[in-house]
């Protein structure tokens, strides 16, 4: 298992590389302009000029180099002197509408992303995991009914419609919560910590119920394709007691799946959520993201499209070591 | 002269405003925490380095100008001690120089004295800042800046300037101190992160949180100017999400105080301002939604002589009694208030404001007048005479191709148009293209505005600050795109009148506000009668405040949180 982590691990370096240069040539080849969005009073020749302080007038091949000089040598070494206390003097990766370090920002908008669509992650998997076992143990019965009817909620209606009624609901007719997530909120009691709670109550419900209809129909099906063979017969033959059967027998086998669909959906957690984040105002990767498509800024959206990229081909690599950790009878080696 | 009645007013108000809170409320701060959203957040709070609204306002918490403008368009000195003008020496005699008085004993927020090297400091710094300084064209024509002593700095340019308020005037110009920026000069400037996200001013508040792209939180400048300023002792501002959803959050939830550019459905907003905790407010600067009438023949046939001066003048745009019986077919307050609501009001001149631009010439063609449409196209002579419901004469059918950029305000108002027209028998095509081509500018387009390969086409235009001298310029015969000049300029009509072309070249010689109003007024008269160009609506600017909220006075010409330092709370 190890050496088979190895080599997934060396395999991956060149595939990121590509994965990079393609993010890059993408970017680069659609019509993005960063001077598109200023004002038309600005001159065409001042834009121009503009143009030429971002660096945009370098052939593509130096734009890119550059970049993977800042990314791959500069941050990582930046990052070193930070933990040994050195101020570093190294070009770092600015991102070109707020002139801040592209890694500074991504920072600062990590702690709201992971509360909210972290935490929905969490709430949804608590939810999918009972629904999508008694659904499959009582199929057809009222508790199957149910995670149907939700599941089909949770897919069907989208974000931007279920996050605006919910405002329109809670937050202009009954006044229980805020439309508006407050990033600058400091937890340090009970109260401030109810405050944070209240904030995170619809984004994060709109986010977990998606992610519940989706975890809980994979768990009923795996779940009721393992409840009917032969060895749960022998096991309930044993006499075994249901919860026995249920959760070492059954869930143990066809929990396989589900975790790879849940490893899958963690690097979406740090994509954040692009609609909920906008709705409720939350500003957190998927906000910054979209911020940074509209205004052009390469630097920005290459770095995290990159981010989440790695992330992406780590969480896959995480899937298949699991899986092989759940189900003895896969082994790599 | 002017200057001097101006100060004379701006003292009176600056009397009478200091006046008002004292009663109320005598301390800084007294109003507590004042929340405002910005649905497209701010992400850094320098303005050289970024000129949109969403960075620029913000920063004008901060950062102040020389002078600005007031919420009529009239110019009120703000760091300097009195506008300079011929008058009162501060222009010189030959318009090349203008010399800027500054207010003693102001301080910046860090506690340093504010004096006339930070100003010379701030214009080196856009000028000499590498290609990287977005307010460059403001000070395109200066050739020296220079500190005559401590408070004194004198702005030389290359060619007389009649009208020499544009550098380090209004909100797209503020001060820097030098001090804190003196590190940031030419390709530093990009790195300068701790400096661009919290400068140093001498406005009534400072930063002291910036999130880029989320959230601005600001509190009272403990060394702001007026002891009892600014009313509020610290200030959010959130960004973020869309524009309905801000004006809920003002109007409906009562969760903000004040909601910036709300160009919201006018149906939309006018249910939520029923919401009880807010109401909408709106002012009015340049913008104007107009027709242009192609003064020149499109017609294919032309081939590369399309809708050029050479090709020949169009076969009926450039009959005075067509043009006005269009004008007069529109029913202008219909299409303001389907389109713009609140951001809308009908207009009948090319140069709405300020104020003292403004001509009342015009404004007959506020009323519908159908009848007396049909009847100047009869009396012209041009009758449907085959039955098909189109007028025609010589064998010329009125028939025009009408196109705009594809925005389903503008459509509705071309379904209006066309309607209105076919009852006074014009014919009309309707054609709408995507805005990213109609306004490309791509030269080997032939759908861009300036190509005009059509009889009529309708978008806004409109002119920053308050002089009117460069838009006026826009319809001089120099200004008509044309293959020669890359169909670049702003004379989409291809009007071309040398009278209008002598009016131009004497309000480039006029220094004097009241002289210069007059000559525009002209200008713009002269291209109403001409039909050369129909305006519709002139556009506003909406926001939504608080009904708690008090002193906001709403600025198309600056900042809209210009005078944020005399807002405050009603009891």
């Amino acid at each position: 298992m190890f050496t088979y982590t190895l080599r997934r691990l060396a395999f991956s370096i060149p595939v990121l590389l590509a994965i990079s240069l393609v993010i890059f040539l993408l970017i680069d080849l659609a019509p993005n302009d960063p001077t598109a969005n200023l004002p038309l009073t600005i001159p065409p020749e001042i834009r121009e000029q503009l143009r030429t302080g971002l660096g945009l007038d370098a052939p593509t091949h130096v734009r890119y180099l550059l970049w993977c000089k800042q990314f791959f040598i500069h941050e990582p070494l930046n990052l070193l002197d930070g933990m040994m206390g050195n101020e570093s003097s190294r070009l770092r990766l600015q991102s070109w509408s707020t002139h801040t370090p592209v890694m500074e920002l991504i920072a600062e908008r990590l702690p709201q992303t992971l509360w909210v669509v972290g935490l929905s992650l969490v709430i949804g998997i608590l939810i999918a995991l009972p629904l999508g076992i008694l659904s499959a143990r009582h199929q057809h019965g009222w508790v199957d009914q149910f995670g149907t009817f939700v599941a089909m909620l949770g897919f069907s209606v989208p974000s931007f419609f279920l996050g605006v009624l919910m405002i329109i609901v809670f937050s202009v007719k009954l006044g229980w919560f805020p439309s508006i997530y407050d990033t600058t909120h400091r937890v340090t009691d009970w109260h401030s910590l109810g405050v944070q709670l209240r904030q995170m109550v619809m984004p994060v419900t709109v986010l977990a119920l998606f992610n519940a209809a989706q975890f809980s129909r994979f768990l009923r099906a795996s779940m009721l394709e393992t409840l009917h063979q032969d060895f749960i017969r022998t096991a309930r033959a044993k006499g075994m007691s249901e919860a026995r059967v249920l959760l070492r027998h059954a869930l143990r086998n066809a929990i396989g799946p589900v975790v790879t669909v849940i490893s899958l959906a963690i690097p979406q957690v740090f994509a954040g959520a692009i609609i909920t984040e906008q709705v409720f105002r939350v500003n957190g990767l998927g906000q910054l993201l979209i911020s940074g498509i509209q205004s052009g800024d390469v630097p920005l959206v290459q770095t995290l499209t990159f981010l989440f990229a790695v992330l992406i081909v780590l969480f896959n690599l995480m899937a298949d070591i699991t899986y092989g950790l759940l189900d003895p009878r896969i082994r790599y080696d | 002269m002017m200057g001097n009645k101006r100060s004379g007013w701006g003292l009176a108000t600056g009397v009478a405003l200091s006046l008002l809170p004292a009663a109320t409320l005598a301390e800084r701060g007294a109003a507590g925490h004042l929340n405002i959203l910005y649905w497209q957040a701010p992400t850094i709070l320098n303005p050289y380095l970024s000129s949109g609204p969403k960075d620029i306002e913000p920063a004008s918490l901060v950062l102040e100008p020389l002078a600005r403008y007031d919420e009529t368009g009239n110019l009120v000195p703000w760091l300097a001690a009195d506008i300079p003008t011929l008058a009162n020496g501060g222009i010189s005699d030959d318009l090349t120089t203008i010399t800027w008085r500054l207010r003693p004993d102001l301080t910046w927020s860090d506690g340093m004295n504010f004096t006339a090297h930070d100003v010379v400091f701030t214009a080196n710094y856009c000028i000499s800042s590498d290609g990287g300084c977005q307010q460059a064209g403001k000070f395109s024509d200066v050739t020296r800046v220079e500190a005559m002593d401590d408070l004194t700095v004198r702005l030389t340019f290359a060619a007389p300037k009649p009208f020499p308020y544009g550098p380090l005037v209004g909100v797209e110009t503020p001060i820097l101190q030098k001090a804190q920026f003196e590190a940031c000069m030419g390709a530093g400037a990009q790195s300068c992160t701790a400096q661009n996200t919290a400068p140093i001013g001498t406005g009534p508040f400072q930063v002291t949180d910036f999130r880029a792209g989320d959230v601005v939180t600001f509190e009272a400048n403990p060394r702001y100017r007026d002891p009892e300023k600014p009313g509020f002792a610290t200030v959010t501002i959130k960004g973020g999400g869309d524009a309905i959803s801000a004006a809920r959050a003002v109007l409906e939830t009562g969760e903000m105080d004040y909601a910036w550019n709300l160009q919201v459905d006018p149906e939309i907003l006018n249910t939520m301002a029923d919401g009880g905790t807010g109401q909408i407010i709106r002012s009015f600067g340049t913008p104007v939604e107009r027709l242009m009438i192609n003064r020149t023949n499109p017609a294919p046939s032309l081939g590369d002589l399309r809708s050029t001066l050479k090709g020949g003048p169009h076969p009926f745009l450039t009959d005075p009694a067509v043009l006005a019986a269009m004008s007069l077919a529109i029913d202008r307050t219909v299409v303001a208030e389907l389109g713009y609501g609140a951001a809308g009001k009908p207009i009948c001149d090319i140069l709405p404001a300020p104020a003292i631009y403004a001509s009342s010439a015009n404004d007959t063609c506020l009323t519908q007048d159908i009848d007396r449409a049909r009847h100047l196209l009869d009396d012209a002579g041009w009758i449907d005479s085959d039955g098909d419901g189109v007028r025609e004469k010589d064998g010329v059918r009125l028939s025009v191709l009408f196109q705009t950029s594809t925005n389903p305000v503008r459509q509705d108002t071309q379904a209006l148009l066309k309607s209105w027209w076919a009852g006074i028998g014009i014919e009309t095509e309707l054609r709408h293209i995507d805005p990213s081509v109609f306004f490309g500018g791509d030269p080997g387009s032939p759908d861009t505005f300036q190509k005009f390969y059509a009889d009529i086409q309708m978008f806004t235009n409109f002119f920053p600050g308050t002089d009117p001298e460069a838009y006026l310029n826009n319809w001089t015969c120099k200004s008509i795109p044309a293959p020669a000049n890359n169909w670049l300029g702003f004379n989409i009509p291809r009007y071309c009148n040398a009278d209008y072309d002598a009016l131009a070249a004497e309000l480039a010689q006029t220094s004097a506000l009241e002289e210069r109003a007059v000559i525009a007024r002209r200008m713009n008269d002269m291209l109403m009668q001409a039909g050369a160009l129909i305006p519709l609506v002139h556009r506003g600017d909406v926001s939504a405040i608080s009904n708690t909220l008090k002193g906001v006075r709403m600025n198309s010409w600056d900042s809209e949180l210009w005078n944020i330092a005399d807002w405050t709370r009603a009891k």
